[in-house]
């Protein structure tokens, strides 16, 4: 009986005391683990005393002894309960400070109680113990708190089970039995002194204790409860098989020394000794064995996604559409991971947010979502460049108490985020893949996130690609529409130079004709005939305009088609020579024309015969609204308040302006035409969408080129129109020097 | 005496129409459909002015035309006559080439004579 009783607590002892080292070393300045390890090793105190206060022959050294172990029995609820409070989340724990300072105050209150006879009064011989504590009357005061606080630790960690969810809850189901198991078999330890015996529990129940250390190893090694890791899986197995190996049989001898005597004689411990030597060799090979075996159980689905995973990623690269990639990425990692939710945020080229590619499984963030710039969970993700892990930093959060961690959480939290992994180019934050829970419960290990950082960078560079590749893309169209428009233009320019030549061979004959008809001799012809040529004259004359009309209309074609370059010019000359090209097309004396150009204007840089040809587009528009107007006046479509007379208007107004901190040439073209309809302004820059006839002078390229024209010289344009009362073009132009 | 004129242009209708015009007008007027045309009819006879159109097929345009006139006859008045829009850079490389200036087309007819006169008073060989 005795030998159980000193084996449990042996036992106890070694166990405690290397869980002590392994956990504080593991965090050795967060409070959960530094708690944590002073809790094993008050127990390892503890039992390694007692398991010799019971064996004492001395009575002295016996007495001294289990006053020596009540230090460790007094500190294991105190720091039992001081641990679960630092599981606790910041304002509850904050609230049971002062809880935890009076549980030390009490504490070293019985410590002092403990140097005098008030808590063990004596030792004595008791059942099978040699010496075992009779209490003195401040003793059932101590054993009533220790019971009580071990009662409250463990129902507030129940608690924080309860609360808790995923994967931390997993975690703490663990702990909560085991500490319940050890506190089971420990507590029946107290029994005696009240002269208390249970049979079975009392020696056995002891065992308990360690057993609970074993549970914690299972539920640190499966849940990473303290980020121990692998570390751990090898000194469980390996506590596991010495003790088996060599524990159980010193066990088995301690209990049939008699009958060993008998059989082996008096030297019966030298085959014990050699006993133990080959089961000393037989365990190491165990050992040896069960690592493997117990690494490749824990970790061989792991393994097997990782090999997924990085296959994924040696192939992302090959892949040019984007969202296919996405979606493709999503899948894997939801399939082979075995995640609740995934979904892959990117950032946007224009307004810089990240948003919503992807999104696989329920539970995730809603479709759509995207995080502005300046959010905490962005900033924070560009700082540290490195994985977050829902858990640990709600844990290193609470420890570190500050402010900014907390809106970072509630980011996380708000995107059901149990791990993001960021992807970054350079140190530019492409964007970021957001992970639910695992859908086994198991946790997310270091080696899960290097391999789903390397995917990450892999998937990066992939989607660099991929974005290049459809930026070529577009770019290629783009060059190949500026191609179309060139060949249109030089098309268009040896067609309109053959068209001018026929325009003045027709001009020269027709005023050939009219100048030899004007010079004959008509004297004895009769008036009719006289008359007659007089008509034709005339006649000629007006072919003959036309004619000059023409050419000088086919010569300005031939002016547009003209490829021009950049160089500096004064938006005056623009103007001009738009007005002077319009001169063919607006009769400029029937509108009130009223150019006004800011002076001097700053100088800008462009091409002037580009410019014009926008400006004179923009005059021409505004005139065949006018015209058109007048048009649906006449024809009564428009009716006029009563003595009220229509007189087109259009208004030229180049000044400049500041816009985003820079300060640009600001070209107004407004008139008091037909104006716009609301639904056809969306479609207004689109090519060949006109809403003139087709027999009316429309092509539908005028404003698509205006835009074209006004965009390369970088600038903007904006249109607004009231249907019926006219229409304003403004147009935006960067200015040498202008920006800021 | 009258003034000679040389039209250089592949437009015959159009150029035969003009001679009617300028020939009613008191000029003596020869006429050449081509650029080898051209440089052969000043060879014969060097004109008080030649009226050179630009574009024209057949080998030799009026730039190469207006050489090869200026090498055999340096003191030649030729002036350019073109449908584009006349630029600074056309004008240039007229008055480089040894053209005395440029007529562009569409003209009005009544406009022609001034003009000959004027190219004529202001155009240094």
């Amino acid at each position: 009986m005795l030998k159980h009783y000193f084996l449990a607590l042996a036992v106890t002892a070694a166990t405690h005391f290397v869980l002590a080292i392994f956990v504080y070393l593991k965090g050795t300045r967060k409070p959960t683990n530094i708690t944590y390890a002073l809790y094993s090793l008050a127990i390892s105190w503890w039992s390694s005393l007692e398991a010799f206060s019971i064996i004492s022959h001395d009575e002295a050294a016996a007495l001294f002894l289990w006053r020596l172990n009540h230090i460790g029995v007094i500190f294991i609820t105190i720091f039992f309960v001081h641990f679960v409070v630092t599981l606790l989340d910041e304002p509850e724990r904050l609230r049971k400070r002062r809880l935890i300072l009076l549980s030390y105050l009490a504490g070293f209150c019985f410590l002092a109680l403990d140097t005098t006879g008030l808590l063990i009064r004596e030792v004595v011989p008791k059942f099978s113990f040699r010496h075992f504590i009779n209490p003195g009357p401040a003793y059932f005061l101590f054993f009533c708190i220790w019971v009580g606080w071990a009662v409250y630790g463990l129902a507030l960690l129940f608690k924080v089970y309860a609360r808790s969810s995923g994967v931390r809850r997993n975690q703490l189901r663990y702990f909560c039995w085991s500490m319940l198991v050890a506190y089971a078999g420990g507590a029946p330890n107290f029994l005696p002194t009240f002269n208390i015996e249970i049979p079975i529990l009392m020696p056995f129940g002891t065992y308990a204790i360690p057993a609970y250390a074993f549970f914690t190893a299972y539920a640190i090694v499966r849940y990473r409860l303290m980020d121990i890791n692998l570390a751990f899986t090898r000194t469980a197995v390996f506590m596991a098989v010495y003790v088996l190996a060599l524990g159980v049989p010193l066990l088995a001898a301690l209990s049939l020394q008699p009958r060993l005597e008998q059989l082996l004689g008096p030297s019966w411990w030298v085959w014990l000794l050699i006993a133990y030597a080959a089961l000393a060799t037989a365990a190491h090979y165990a050992n040896l064995y069960f690592q493997r075996f117990a690494e490749n159980r824990l970790l061989a689905e792991q393994r097997r996604y990782q090999a997924t995973l990085r296959r994924a990623s040696d192939g992302m690269t090959r892949i040019r559409q984007l969202p296919r990639l996405l979606k493709l990425t999503a899948g894997i990692l939801s399939r082979a991971v075995g995640l609740t939710h995934v979904s892959i945020y990117l950032q946007d080229g224009e307004t810089k947010r990240y948003v919503q590619q992807v999104a696989k499984g329920k539970d995730g963030p809603s479709g759509g979502t995207s995080l502005e710039l300046d959010d905490p969970l962005i900033k924070y993700l560009l700082v540290h460049k490195n994985a977050i892990v829902l858990e640990e930093f709600h844990i290193q959060r609470q420890q570190t108490e500050d402010p900014g961690l907390r809106e970072v959480e509630v980011s996380l939290r708000h995107l059901g985020a149990a791990l993001i992994i960021p992807s970054f180019i350079h140190d530019q934050l492409l964007g970021f893949v957001i992970m639910g829970t695992k859908r086994s419960g198991q946790i997310y290990t270091d080696d899960d996130i290097k391999v789903l950082m390397t995917l990450a960078n892999q998937a990066a560079l992939a989607i660099e690609n991929a974005r290049f590749y459809e930026a070529e893309k577009e770019r290629q169209a783009e060059m190949f529409h500026t191609a179309q428009l060139a060949s249109l233009g030089t098309m268009a320019g040896s067609m309109s130079h053959q068209i001018n030549n026929r325009f003045h061979a027709e001009s020269i004959i027709t005023g050939t004709l009219r100048s030899v008809w004007n010079e004959a001799d008509l004297s004895g012809v009769p008036d009719s005939i006289k008359q007659l040529v007089q008509k034709t004259i005339e006649s000629l004359r007006k072919v003959e305009d036309d004619a000059i009309r023409g050419g000088d209309i086919a010569k300005t074609l031939l002016n547009f088609s003209k490829p021009g370059k950049m160089e500096r010019i004064a938006f005056s000359e623009v103007v001009e020579l738009a007005a002077d090209l319009a001169q063919y097309r607006v009769k400029f004396d029937e509108i009130d024309y009223e150019p006004v150009l800011k002076n001097p204007l700053p100088p800008l840089n462009g091409n002037k015969n580009h410019l014009a040809e926008a400006f004179f587009n923009l005059i021409a528009n505004a005139y065949d609204a006018i015209k058109k107007k007048e048009e649906e006046i006449k024809e009564g479509h428009l009716t006029l308040l009563p003595g009220q007379k229509y007189r087109g208007k259009l208004a030229i107004s180049v000044t400049t302006a500041t816009q985003n901190g820079a300060t640009w040439l600001q070209a107004v073209v407004h008139d008091n035409g037909i104006g716009i309809k609301a639904e056809d302004l969306p479609r207004l820059f689109i090519p060949f969408f006109t809403t003139k006839a087709t027999a009316e002078k429309g092509t539908g390229l005028g404003l698509y080129v205006i835009k074209r024209i006004v965009e390369n010289h970088g600038g903007k344009i904006e249109v607004n129109s009231v249907s019926g009362e006219g229409t304003t073009f403004t147009i935006l132009l960067p200015i040498i020097g202008g920006a800021t | 005496m009258s003034i000679a004129l040389l039209l250089v242009d592949d437009e015959r209708d159009t150029s035969e129409s003009l001679k009617m015009f300028l020939d009613l007008k008191g000029f003596s007027v020869r006429l050449a459909f081509s650029g080898q045309e051209g440089v052969d009819a000043v060879r014969e006879a060097v004109p008080d002015l030649v009226l050179l159109d630009l574009q024209m097929p057949g080998g030799m345009d009026g730039w190469q035309a207006l050489k090869q006139m200026k090498q055999l006859a340096p003191n030649v008045r030729v002036a350019i006559v073109t449908g584009s829009v006349p630029d600074r850079g056309l004008e240039q490389l007229a008055l480089q080439e040894g053209a005395i200036g440029i007529v562009t087309k569409p003209i009005r007819i009544d406009d022609l004579v001034p003009k000959i006169h004027e190219l004529l008073k202001e155009g240094k060989p």
